[in-house]
């Protein structure tokens, strides 16, 4: 399109030591039922431009919708004009940005089927059918099926001489029902956060299994008994509940941004500070996480990041030590890297892109090791299935988590199903107590589309992924 | 602007031909500009555009909007929704739209924030930046202002314009163990008092010098309004609905009129409070005074107007915050127990079970200690899991309402017996 280049050799004329443009058209649909009621049935497009400029070590971002020459030029000069502004108050050289070659290059998400084409027909027809049964369960008060859809149309430039071409598609189902009985109302929910692909991730799921098991489950939470007084216990977790443990606990702290205190206002800092890198013990030696933005299927994978930087695998814990941290171009020159993990994402064209985490996965134990041989080898422990309540400090250390489905164990079995069940603990004690991780065949990914950060704030998309392991000696307990 | 809005309504009117609906079509400017560590890190301005068209046709509901604004579009963004609405299934709850209704309106926009420019907001931070750097401290936040003009229409007959703005501020101010932060915002530049806030800054950083390890325990906290303000916040949001408490889902089922709260509460909403600076309306209704807590006595939810229709209510909702106060000034609310925490701020609070309304949170940007009525010294954050009513029965006195921004005003409020089940190493 020809604003990139307009944009570009206006950024270049006006003296940017660095500029891009990324125009971007989002288009989502939200498709919310409500028992046997469509409270929504939306599509909303969000279609411009934003233009990032680097000038004397301090950006200018402008953003607009109206797309004309003149419009595109103003924007450029909006954009200079701010960071000229921003660089009287610069510290040192300002922000400088780690080297990147010039790519170009596009990226599709692989899919079969574009979410939008299919008949809302087709899609409400089996959101009603899902939910009706789940309403032939009599302790069911209450169903919601919300089937969620997103396009991104990306164009990007750089002064670099990067072009880039990026189209992303993802697809999320979601599926709650809540039981009641005299005195207590409890909810389950099918929520695997979502995937990169096309409407096959819909069509090659069970529905109509997830909703007698959602109903079921539901049912039996909420006449199941809660735990009782805090203790110490063995924690079983599995991939959709570990997906948000390791999102606060492990993402959060290790992304660069944070580590510098760029996101000390709100979103908080990180106690995994630079001089902890290759010697902090995180986890114990079994726990590895790596960042994948190459992760086929990962909400992050986009090809290229929103500096134009190539998707990236690298250990950000390794054998249980800290390794490195999620990084962008601007980023990584303060703790001496001259490369980025390209980790540098904006949600819509009117956001200025930040450091976010990228596809983060727990990989699998290398013993073979099962679920059930897990729980047979545990004598007394709780198994955590799914995401509930989650609560995390400023500095990323103390936290504390709920869940959505509960079974006590005793004696290496499932013993009772327990409901309301909480666990209290902090960095780096509990990824050191991980003492068992099941093996390649138990590993699943679990998506994240609403990660919040940031002033104003944006939320960001991407995937984790565990096989369910063990934690020892963990404060467990239940809310009142 | 108001006749730019009105043509393209008036556009979309005419080729809308749902049985039902309602248009929106908005027009926001911004510019936020982010700093962290001394230093400016993000600086983004723009004019966002967007038309929001939702429909009803044989009671089924469909919604597009979109951000280009030009007739093609406009006509797409008709033609998209009702095509989603004739292809989806019923909503059988379904409500018309608000008919025409009249409203006072007030004064939402001031000139001061439009005049508000690039170079004043790097001036006001370069001030933030010299008073951290006079405290060998680093100071990070957001300076944002906007100007938002909307207008909204239904089917049925409303017609509702408002041009409005807003400026706020927020800075931590940080070095070693001590950190802390001030957020304030108002619709008028003219009454962001920024000597003020850093004054306020200055005074809660100095308090936090000194800082002493202690341990987790129910004890009486004195939380200020901004963790007031962030308690109620999320209070509102995990379960204060009609339809959920009549549907068995929230501690408040069958206790509307009820004093089921501690009746030192009172928290209302109001369009004629002064100092706030509210919106007149939303798609579901007109704003007007309303009690949600008087005396203790749950007076009412937030109500839609789907279920408001179906069970012959009025439709209601918090468009702002006001909770009252006995007018106790923070030394009065700790000479009322022997001894106790005085918290700046809450943060991460989160649901941790529906039905009894329990939830967990966190302490931050500063706790302090006092005892006989006076403030020892700083300690660590903590971590707490409360039940909202139960909080409430427990709330022994409350200090003078302070504004918070142009939604929120609220007292410190002293709280017995806070229940803090765990701390932080910091």
């Amino acid at each position: 399109m020809r604003y990139l280049r307009i944009a570009i050799d206006e950024a270049i004329k006006l003296g940017a030591d660095y500029a891009d443009i990324r125009i971007q058209k989002t288009t989502e649909e939200h498709i919310y039922l409500e028992d046997t009621n469509f409270k929504e049935n939306m599509q909303a497009v969000v279609y411009g431009y934003g233009i990032r400029v680097l000038k004397n070590g301090a950006w200018g971002f402008a953003h607009s919708n109206v797309f004309t020459d003149e419009a595109v030029l103003k924007t450029v000069k909006r954009a200079f004009e701010i960071a000229k502004y921003s660089s009287q108050l610069a510290k040192g050289e300002g922000i400088r940005l780690a080297s990147e070659k010039s790519y170009i290059a596009s990226y599709n998400t692989p899919l079969k089927k574009d979410p939008f084409s299919v008949p809302i027909k087709e899609k409400t027809q089996l959101m009603l059918d899902i939910s009706k049964r789940m309403q032939n369960y009599d302790k069911i008060k209450r169903t919601t099926v919300y089937f969620y859809s997103q396009k991104d149309e990306k164009l990007f430039a750089s002064t670099l001489g990067t072009e880039l071409s990026i189209n992303t598609v993802l697809v999320n189902p979601m599926v709650s029902a809540y039981a009641a009985n005299d005195s207590d109302m409890q909810s389950r929910t099918f929520d695997d956060g979502g995937k990169a692909t096309g409407w096959e991730l819909i069509e090659s799921l069970d529905f109509t299994s997830i909703a007698n098991s959602v109903a079921q489950e539901a049912i039996t939470k909420v006449n199941a008994e809660t735990l009782g007084e805090e203790a110490r216990r063995t924690l079983i977790l599995d991939h959709g509940h570990l997906g948000l443990t390791m999102h606060e606990s492990v993402g959060h702290p290790t992304e660069l941004d944070r580590v510098l205190g760029w996101e000390a206002d709100y979103a908080g800092v990180s106690f995994a500070t630079p001089e902890k890198l290759k010697n902090y013990q995180y986890g114990s030696p079994i726990v590895n996480f790596v960042g994948d933005n190459t992760l086929a299927g990962g909400l992050a994978t986009a090809g290229f990041d929103d500096d134009g930087v190539p998707g990236q695998k690298w250990h950000i814990i390794k054998d249980g030590i800290l390794q490195e941290y999620s990084t962008t171009r601007d980023t990584a020159p303060y703790i001496g890297l001259d490369y980025s993990r390209g980790c540098n994402r904006a949600t819509y064209y009117f956001d200025q892109p930040m450091n976010r985490i990228p596809n983060l996965y727990l990989l699998p134990g290398k013993e073979p090791l099962s679920l059930s041989d897990m729980i047979s080898s545990t004598e007394d422990g709780v198994y955590i299935q799914g995401r509930g309540s989650f609560s995390i400090d400023q500095h990323r250390v103390n936290f504390q988590f709920g869940g959505d489905y509960f079974w006590e164990i005793k004696n290496g079995k499932l013993f009772r199903p327990l409901k309301k069940v909480l666990y209290r603990s902090c960095n780096p004690e509990f990824w050191n107590s991980c003492d068992a991780i099941c093996d390649e065949r138990y590993w699943k990914p679990f998506g994240v589309v609403n990660c919040g950060k940031g002033q104003p704030p944006q939320t960001a998309r991407m995937t984790h992924g565990a096989a369910p392991s063990r934690f020892r000696n963990i404060r467990v307990g239940g809310s009142k | 602007m108001k006749e730019i809005l009105r043509k393209h309504i008036d556009f979309m009117q005419k080729h809308a031909a749902a049985d039902d609906y309602e248009i929106t079509i908005s027009m926001s400017e911004s510019q936020d500009t982010r700093f962290a560590q001394n230093s400016v890190t993000q600086h983004i301005g723009g004019d966002f555009w967007q038309a929001h068209y939702r429909c009803t046709i044989d009671k089924k509901v469909g919604t597009y909007s979109t951000t280009l604004i030009d007739e093609e579009n406009l006509l797409l963004c008709i033609q998209k929704a009702e095509e989603i609405a004739k292809n989806n299934s019923p909503d059988d709850d379904y409500s018309p739209t608000m008919k025409s209704e009249k409203f006072t309106e007030r004064k939402t926009y001031f000139p001061s924030v439009e005049k508000l420019d690039t170079a004043k907001m790097i001036e006001i931070i370069k001030k933030c930046i010299d008073k951290a750097e006079a405290k060998n401290a680093k100071v990070s936040g957001i300076l944002s202002k906007q100007i938002n003009t909307k207008m909204y229409v239904t089917k049925n007959g409303f017609v509702g314009y408002e041009h409005s703005s807003n400026v706020e501020i927020s800075m931590t101010m940080a070095a070693g163990h001590i950190e802390t932060n001030i957020a304030y915002g108002h619709s008028d530049f003219d009454r962001l008092k920024i000597d003020e806030i850093l004054s306020q800054i200055e005074s809660q950083f100095d308090a936090l010098s000194e800082m002493k390890s202690m341990d987790f325990a129910p004890i009486p906290v004195i939380l200020r309004p901004q963790a007031v303000a962030q308690l109620f916040m999320h209070a509102i949001w995990f379960g204060f609905q009609r339809k959920m408490a009549d549907q068995g889902m929230t501690p408040f089922t069958g206790l509307i009129g009820k004093k089921c709260l501690g009746e030192k509460l009172n928290f209302r909403s109001s369009i004629s409070d002064p100092d706030l600076c509210p919106s007149h309306f939303s798609s579901a209704l007109v704003y007007k005074d309303i009690d949600w807590v008087k005396a203790g006595v749950l007076e009412n939810l937030t109500t839609s107007r789907d279920w408001a229709a179906k069970n012959n209510l009025q439709p209601c909702q918090p468009y702002n915050m006001i909770i009252d106060g006995e007018g106790l000034s923070e030394e009065e609310l700790m000479k009322k127990v022997p001894r106790g925490l005085i918290v700046n701020n809450l943060w991460y609070i989160r649901l941790n079970d529906m039905k009894t309304s329990d939830f967990t949170g966190m302490t931050r940007d500063g706790v302090i200690y006092f005892e006989d009525g006076k403030c020892k010294h700083s300690v660590n954050n903590f971590r707490f899991n409360e039940q909202f009513i139960d909080l409430t029965m427990r709330i022994l006195a409350t200090g003078k309402p302070k504004q918070i921004d142009s939604g929120t005003k609220v007292p410190p409020i002293l709280i017995d017996n806070f229940n803090f089940v765990d701390k932080t190493t910091f």
